[in-house]
């Protein structure tokens, strides 16, 4: 964990989010507490993305929600700041303003962040509704934020409710509520899941947008190492709880250090491959050391 | 190559408008599954691949159309049969979070279909053949008492798996079944289908929108396209000369894995 961090010192523009040895445990019924994220130091500074990468399980939506406190079973200890102030202990009324307002949210499950019984449109008004914007206003700025993020129809279908969406649609609607406030800084847990390729360069060429125009920081989670390479400028890799590796975006893709990160960058399938090759595993890799030090590009036949 | 016995799934002009929609979301849908291959179906986000594969689970009712399950026509079947038939019909949704009820603990989740189709001669067998499965998907025995909120996204979207492949059906129904899975999971969950596949014979239906996937695992591809079918082939015929411009651009878009080929924007003005 003493890797150099490419991290910076904490700027005076607003939006700079500082999380220093945060750790996570859950209290599992007849066992013993559980911890799943162990110390993990990172931040997301003004206008820069950080993707957050690992193996399924690792704690990258444990850590995103930790932020921001989401978790009442969650027992968490470690520092959060946002522009030096303390959110770990925060009380309700404050986190309940920087939650939305100041660090917009997407989780990683769409359909459990929206309310089947509101209409998505509505839905996507409320941040700017409880800031006072009027009706009218909020409705234009909720239409544009889904058109903008490729939803066909944007305005004849922002009075559906979410079942009546498509698994893509309804993972856009919630990136709108999350970008519609305006926040300093957005957590976005594997938002473009659901998404073909067209539409989700759509949708990170609008985050590359908004990140420059409103020096909006990112801390962005996935798995697709396409996206890292093409919209993170860091990158933290987490595994079993720790990070275990930090990079800036170049150095990661050109020389990983960590053998698990060769592991991830051998696992994907590309559209170029020759589909009898068999994917490896980054366990299979592991086990295969002679595989990691031939390099994992050509390590791909089975 | 296309008589009856070596078709596991027959679709015939299966249609479907949404009440108060004026335009239909699928349309005269029609393609074949090859019994012991995969077919993918890609297409952009509201094409209707979703509504296609619920109305050939017998999940929402279609306006006209026919499906045909290994030779036995199931669209319109009541509820029992529905039930028996569901046994060699299997659906992993594309919602792994809400198709899963929270008070059920993940043996019970995969046991459920093992239980209902008298599948395992006692408790002690059920939850045996219930290990089994986590462990194809990567998880193990000490999951079993977890409830699916203690599970990770991945984790969750593998249960759904192990718990469609539990009953061993004859035609397994993905609708975007890894997207949300890192890739050495991912590696590990299309080798397994594979691995079913050849072992097996189980036939699958792959919703998927990452190609590369949709490549290394299905023989057939059906692109669709605002509700209908747009250009169906075999895997080289759509990925060497595809010649829908839809897929042309679906397949153009397809991030690199690379930062000097795919950084797609000018770089920051400060770097560190
Ligand atoms: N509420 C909870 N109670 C107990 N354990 C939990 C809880 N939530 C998550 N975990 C465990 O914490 C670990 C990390 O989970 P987390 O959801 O952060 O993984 P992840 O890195 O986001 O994975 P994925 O890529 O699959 O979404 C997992 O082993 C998971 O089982
Ligand atoms: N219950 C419903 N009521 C009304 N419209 C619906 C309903 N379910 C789906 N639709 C609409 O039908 C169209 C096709 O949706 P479908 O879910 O089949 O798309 P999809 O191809 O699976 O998309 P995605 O890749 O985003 O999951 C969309 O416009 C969607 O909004
Ligand atoms: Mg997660
Ligand atoms: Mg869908």
């Amino acid at each position: 964990m003493s890797q150099g961090t490419p991290l910076g010192q904490a700027g005076t523009r607003p939006g700079f989010l500082e999380v220093s040895d945060l750790t996570v445990a859950y209290q599992q019924r007849h066992a013993a507490t559980r911890e799943v994220v162990h110390q993990v130091s990172l931040a997301v500074q003004p206008g820069r993305r950080t993707a957050l990468v690992g193996e399924s399980g690792s704690g990258k939506s444990v850590t995103a929600r930790a932020i921001l406190q989401l978790d009442t079973a969650a027992h968490i200890t470690g520092s959060v700041k946002l522009d030096g102030q303390e959110l770990i202990g925060a009380g309700r009324k404050d986190l309940r303003q920087v939650r939305g307002a100041r660090i917009g949210l997407v989780l990683q499950d769409p359909l459990a962040s929206l309310n089947p019984t509101m209409p998505i449109g509505w839905q996507i008004m409320q941040p700017l509704v409880i800031r006072g914007v009027k009706k009218k206003a909020a409705k234009q700025r909720g239409i544009d934020m889904l058109r903008a993020l490729g939803v066909a129809d944007a305005a004849e279908r922002f009075g559906d409710f979410p079942h009546q969406f498509s698994g893509g649609m309804r993972q856009r609607v919630v990136i709108a509520i999350a970008l519609v406030g305006e926040p300093q800084i957005l957590i976005a847990d594997e938002p473009t899941t659901a998404l073909d390729v067209r539409v989700q360069a759509q949708v990170l060429d609008l985050l590359d947008r908004v990140t420059r125009e409103r020096d909006m920081g990112v801390l962005f989670i996935t798995h697709d190492l396409g996206i890292v390479a093409g919209f993170a400028d860091d990158v933290i890799v987490m595994r079993r709880g720790e990070v275990v590796e930090r990079a800036g975006v170049m150095e990661l893709f050109s020389a990983p250090r960590h053998p698990y990160t060769k592991g991830l960058l051998g696992a994907v399938p590309r559209v170029d491959m020759d589909p009898s090759h068999r994917l490896v595993s980054v366990e299979e890799i592991e086990r295969d050391a002679a595989a990691i030090a031939a390099g994992l590009a050509e390590a791909v036949e089975p | 190559m296309t008589d009856q016995a070596s078709l596991i799934l027959e679709v015939h002009g299966l249609t479907k408008t949404f009440p108060g929609r004026a335009k239909p979301a699928i349309a005269d849908v029609a393609f074949n599954v090859r019994r012991g291959s995969s077919l993918g179906i890609v297409g952009e986000s509201g094409s209707g691949k979703s509504t296609t594969a619920r109305c050939i689970a017998g999940l929402i009712p279609a306006d006209k159309g026919e499906v045909v399950l290994d030779g036995r026509q199931i669209d319109g079947l009541d509820r029992g049969l529905m039930r028996q038939v569901r046994r060699h019909l299997q659906m992993v949704f594309q919602d792994p979070f809400s198709s899963l009820d929270p008070r059920m603990t993940a043996e019970e989740l995969v046991g459920e279909g093992l239980l209902v189709h008298g599948l395992a001669k006692d408790k002690r067998a059920r939850r045996e053949a219930v290990v089994r499965n986590l462990e194809l998907v990567g998880l193990s025995a000490a999951d079993l008492e977890r409830y699916p909120r203690a599970f990770s996204g991945g984790q969750r979207q593998r249960i759904a798996i192990a718990r469609a492949i539990a009953v061993r059906p004859k035609l397994l129904i993905c609708d975007e079944p890894v997207s949300s899975l890192d890739v050495s999971v991912q590696a590990q969950v299309l080798n397994l289908l594979l691995d079913l596949k050849a072992q097996l014979g189980l036939s699958i239906l792959f919703i998927a929108h990452d190609l590369a996937v949709v490549r290394y695992l299905c023989e057939d591809v059906v692109v669709m396209n605002e509700g209908r079918v747009v250009e169906a082939g075999s895997r080289d015929d759509i990925f060497d000369s595809p010649r829908h411009p839809y897929t042309k651009s679906l397949l153009a878009a397809v991030p690199v894995p690379d930062p000097r080929m795919s950084r797609r924007r000018a770089p920051l003005k400060e770097e560190p």
